[in-house]
């Protein structure tokens, strides 16, 4: 059978359909089209509601560093965890803007999907070195404590070094086996996908 | 564009949608969302539709990245639509003849098609110019033509088999 022959075919079949196929106004109609999503949205408010957060944060660390500026015990730890809350929010706009880039509508049908694939690749790489970083924020803990408790955790330093490094371990441990069952894999699908795709564009 | 402009829209090109959705979806339920999640698409997407392309041609960029976006996140993922229990294009007094056969074949060597190859083919039976297609889908005319002439020497085969 020759694909040309089954052209034929299909033409007739879609002269049927032009017959048989109903369209439900009433349904269509009581539908809440305008509330409606698309898929990209949901992640993309995510990382927008990020980066102004992360903002946020960078801006308290500072503004709160600043405020114990005498203290080298506690604006130090404070700039630290000012740098990575910035590491954060780079990653943030990183991903908004990638989101951003994306028309739906306009684009071809390889291109959008080549875009999603990109975005969802830059997601998965860089949500693993979100995890990886992500116990550095215990480093804001004196600052913290002395800011908005009034608590100074050097009084007590063993006991406060003792829970630090064992938060530390275990989120560090957390994070490594995390990346190494779940976003590693999900990270080399998205990377084959987007190989896949632009094979598929160049023809290969 | 307003909602009675849309439905006369869709009313036209429902043959489209339809077959785009029996294409990436062979289980009927989730074909209903599919349908459903296209539908959302193409009304978002119409108060941005210019007019510089005919609206067939944006029709078929909307759907065909639906169903593509859909069909490798598969249909579980839905969670900002509600369950519709009817679907909004559905077939009605459609008797079967001996041509059908032919498209259920059709059918079928789709579905084992990579899921933009569907897309080619899809546009390709639809009667679309080989330019038209590679507009729609983003790709040379040449490499439009050669992915033809593979889709054709596949299905061959696999009818002769």
């Amino acid at each position: 059978m020759e694909l040309d022959e089954l052209k034929s075919a299909w033409a007739q079949y879609d002269k049927k359909l032009s017959r048989s196929l109903a369209l439900n106004e009433v349904l269509l109609r009581n539908m809440n089209l305008k509330d409606s999503k698309n898929e990209l949205q949901k992640p993309m408010m995510t990382e927008i509601f990020g980066v102004l957060s992360m903002a946020v944060m960078t801006a308290f660390f500072v503004g709160a560093s600043i405020r114990v500026i005498d203290e080298p015990q506690y604006c130090i730890p404070g700039f630290i965890s000012a740098v990575v809350a910035l590491v954060y929010l780079a990653f943030s706009v990183m991903k908004t803007r990638k989101f951003l880039k994306i028309d739906y509508y306009g684009t071809s049908v390889i291109q959008l999907q080549q875009n999603i694939a990109e975005v969802n690749r830059l997601v998965l790489k860089l949500r693993k070195y979100e995890l990886i970083l992500s116990p550095a924020i215990l480093i804001s803990g004196p600052l913290l404590f002395k800011v908005v408790h009034n608590v100074d955790v050097y009084t007590n330093i063993k006991s406060f070094l003792f829970a630090m490094a064992l938060v530390f371990v275990v989120g560090i441990s957390a994070s490594l086996l995390i990346n190494k069952y779940l976003y590693d894999k999900k990270f080399q699908n998205a990377e084959r996908l987007l190989k896949e795709i632009e094979d598929y564009k160049l023809d290969k | 564009m307003e909602k009675d402009q849309f439905i006369a829209v869709l009313q036209e090109h429902r043959n489209l949608v339809f077959k785009i959705c029996r294409s990436y979806c062979a289980n009927p339920e989730n074909r209903k969302d599919l349908q459903q999640e296209i539908l959302i698409q193409l009304w978002k997407s119409f108060e941005k539709f210019d007019g510089r392309v005919k609206i067939s041609t944006w029709i078929y960029k909307v759907a065909l990245n639906t169903a593509i976006f859909y069909y490798r996140k598969d249909s579980k993922h839905s969670n900002n639509k509600v369950s519709l229990d009817a679907s909004i294009i559905s077939l009605s007094n459609f008797e079967p003849d001996m041509q059908d056969e032919q498209i259920t074949m059709l059918y079928q060597f789709i579905e084992r098609l990579h899921s933009l190859d569907k897309a080619l083919i899809l546009l390709y039976l639809d009667d679309n110019k080989q330019k038209d297609i590679a507009e729609i889908l983003g790709l040379s005319e040449t490499n439009v033509a050669t992915k033809i002439s593979r889709i054709k020497k596949n299905l061959k085969e696999q009818f002769k088999a």
